[in-house]
């Protein structure tokens, strides 16, 4: 049982880590708090309900074709809201409060768009989109949808860190949330720059949506409420901006809360998570990795 | 043209039926079976439902203001009221209980003559104080804990509690248990309702010789963190136990079936009325067979006439959508609030009290959508069904129809 509850917790970290990333990218690079990330997970959800009902497609195609649908609506919010709020505002602080209530009115939005659809109850993408099977090795069953997962996971988590860190665009994308008025002076593409990281951070939220949708096989309006808060926590602890930090705050969460729902009452889970966190926030009140280079004003 | 006159054609059964069943009721209470209505009534009479049309149960709010307004607008169209309407405000409770006291402290500050409390448990018990202290009908729908009632005599329920047809499960899933006798209960702690709904199956399959494992609290509605469902398999399956319940509210129950199933869990599943309108649907075959208690199915139409008609009514107005019970509750509330103002001749608050009281006494009952129902004590009872979901024809099967003369099944 112990071994099979890691699986659990790792494949469920994966789960988080899927989600908190695009969160990670548009806070920590434009300084964006999008609170339209859940609904945006969500509305990839119904999207692969939807196509998965009406047309037959391979896997892959379903997945991508979600992710192009909630990067561009996430590119949208940025051409239509962040972008006028970061011209306007002089202040920091103020253009990030002014984006978080916008990112509020796009979430409404797109969760009264799916509950009407759905009418509001739960919802799934069709048998045929993806067939889960299982495999017993020893004393750990593990599914197919399992390891697509954690394999993707990685996989994202390694092309974003290097983006970020390593190529020009990830450091220009950066350059913008420091000063954007400078990083056009020297002939950076901000608005272009600032689109492109909301369509990244918008696809990698349609990403998880889709694969959580498989994963759990259901889900409803309010499901990416519970995993925005869980993930605002995840960034908060690991240091926001950080995808390393992001990564190992997922998986502390999820193990945290497996290890109490396999040997506690699980509705001690949230309580005992939570409070590692505020240990950990005592500790190290940046966050388990926080960036040094420069200082969010 | 002619799927209009149909449907008056029903309507006019409907009406019929009504008034026959409120005459009789009268007949038995007062002795005054054609004072079904007084002149002293207001032109328009203002009802209040304080429902959860957003959030996670927002898929209940909705059903049950759909049956709230499709019996609303058969009741104006009868003699039930005389020449007065009976008008609907509907107010958004979020599905949080801070928003609920507020739009509820605003229905009570308005012209509501009653209003129809919220669907949580939690809501509803911290709404109902309010209610009582104004001296206002709370005609609670849906929120089924123990506790709600006894807060006064101005507090009253539409919905008939699955504590007391939930009963009926395990002699459901017994037979079908095939390896050990034995059962594992996962419920959300976060509400009252399921709480008591576990302690009470608990006790059901002990009486019935099955061991219980102890059993999984999980804090489901309003958690900060979504639940590892594959972990919460792992631990319910843990002692291999023949049966395993899930108490769950919304989309949780086909995440945690879908769960189970992937995890190889292949013994009997169970859980509560919240499975219903469609829940299950996502989980596909892994929900086959699930079974459940309900106050209304639509298969319960071939057992009685009301609930035909009642089915034949919501099919008609909602072609697209599967009757449900929270369609049924809201039908019942209204037709129970308008009853109660036709006996007591009054629209005020404190006539509506003594009219349920008077339907309360009558105790000849009346034939609602769940089929024979009565007020018992502040509550509303009906005999409920056993049903195992048909995943292939997302359909409900009746298995075990409960005993119309029993308030609560035993």
């Amino acid at each position: 049982m112990a071994l099979q509850q890691l699986v659990n917790a790792i494949v469920f970290g994966s789960v988080l880590t899927l989600f908190a990333l695009g969160l990670s990218l548009a806070w920590g690079t434009l300084d964006v708090l999008n609170l339209a990330h859940g609904s945006l997970f969500v509305f990839a959800g119904f999207l692969a309900y939807e196509f998965s009902s009406h047309v037959h497609m391979a896997f892959v195609f379903l997945v991508l074709s979600c992710m192009i649908a909630t990067g561009l609506a996430a590119a949208v919010m940025e051409l239509v809201a962040f972008r006028h709020v970061r011209l306007r505002f002089a202040s920091k602080r103020q253009a990030e409060m002014s984006m978080m209530v916008a990112s509020i009115g796009f979430s409404t939005m797109l969760d009264t768009i799916v509950g009407n659809q759905t009418q509001d109850t739960s919802f799934g993408p069709a048998a045929t989109a993806y067939t889960v099977s299982r495999t017993t090795i020893g004393s750990v069953t593990i599914t197919n949808i399992d390891v697509v997962i954690v394999v993707v996971t990685v996989i994202v988590a390694v092309a974003l860190d290097q983006w970020v860190r390593r190529s020009r665009t990830g450091r220009a994308v950066r350059s913008i949330a420091f000063d954007p008025a400078t990083s056009s002076l020297l002939g950076i593409n901000v608005n272009g720059l600032a689109a492109l990281t909301m369509f990244v951070a918008g696809a990698l939220a349609g990403l998880a949506g889709v694969l959580l949708a498989v994963y759990v096989g259901a889900e409803d309006t309010t499901t990416g409420q519970a995993y925005l808060l869980t993930a605002f926590a995840i960034l908060i602890v690991g240091g926001v901006g950080s995808v390393r930090g992001a990564i190992a705050a997922a998986f502390f969460i999820s193990i945290a809360e497996t290890a109490v729902v396999a040997y506690g009452p699980s509705n001690w889970s949230n309580g005992v998570a939570f409070l590692l966190i505020l240990l950990v926030l005592l500790i190290r009140p940046a966050g388990l990795f926080a960036r040094t280079r420069f200082q969010r004003t | 043209m002619i799927r209009l006159r149909r449907r008056m054609s029903a309507l006019a059964i409907a009406v019929a039926l009504t008034v026959g069943v409120v005459a009789a009721t009268i007949g038995a209470s007062s002795g005054n079976a054609k004072a079904v209505y007084s002149s002293k009534l207001p032109k328009t009479i203002n009802l209040t439902a304080v429902e959860d049309m957003t959030g996670p149960v927002s898929y209940v709010g909705k059903a049950v203001v759909e049956g709230l307004t499709l019996a609303m607008d058969h009741i104006n169209n009868t003699p039930l009221l005389g020449g007065s309407k009976l008008a609907l405000t509907v107010l958004d409770t979020e599905s949080s209980v801070s928003t609920a006291t507020t739009v509820f402290s605003q229905a009570i500050n308005s012209s509501a003559s009653a209003i129809f409390g919220p669907l949580l448990s939690q809501e509803a018990l911290a709404t109902a104080p309010l209610a009582q202290q104004a001296k206002v009908v709370d005609l609670a729908i849906e929120s089924q804990s123990d506790n709600l009632l006894p807060i006064g005599n101005y507090i009253w329920r539409a919905t008939v509690s699955q504590l007391r047809f939930d009963n009926m499960i395990p002699e459901v899933v017994a037979p079908k248990v095939t390896g050990t006798k034995s059962v594992r209960i996962l419920f959300d702690s976060a509400t009252p309702s399921l709480v008591e709904a576990d302690a009470e199956l608990e006790a059901k399959f002990k009486a019935l010789g099955f061991t219980v494992l102890p059993n999984i609290p999980l804090a489901i509605s309003g958690a900060p963190t979504p639940p590892n469902w594959q972990a919460e398999a792992t631990a319910l399956e843990a002692g291999s136990p023949g049966a395993i319940g899930i108490l769950a509210i919304g989309a949780s129950n086909s995440q945690a079936v879908e769960a189970l199933r992937n995890s190889g869990y292949n013994g009997v599943l169970f859980g509560n009325e919240a499975a219903t309108d469609g829940q299950l649907v996502p989980a596909g075959t892994a929900a086959n067979g699930f079974v459940y208690a309900v106050d209304y199915s639509p298969c319960l139409a071939s057992k009685y006439p009301s609930s035909a008609t009642f089915t034949k009514i919501i099919e008609r107005s909602y072609p697209s959508t599967t009757p449900n019970g929270y369609n049924a509750t809201g039908w019942d509330a209204m037709y129970e609030m308008a009853t109660a103002i036709s006996l007591s001749h009054s629209a005020t608050r404190a006539g509506i009290e003594q009219g349920l009281t008077l339907e309360q006494k009558s105790k000849a009952g009346f034939n609602g959508t769940l089929g024979p129902e009565h007020l018992t004590g502040r509550d509303t009872t009906g005999p409920g069904v056993a049903v195992v979901w048909d995943a292939a024809n997302q359909t409900q099967t009746c298995v075990k129809y409960g005993n119309p003369k029993d308030a609560t099944q035993p």
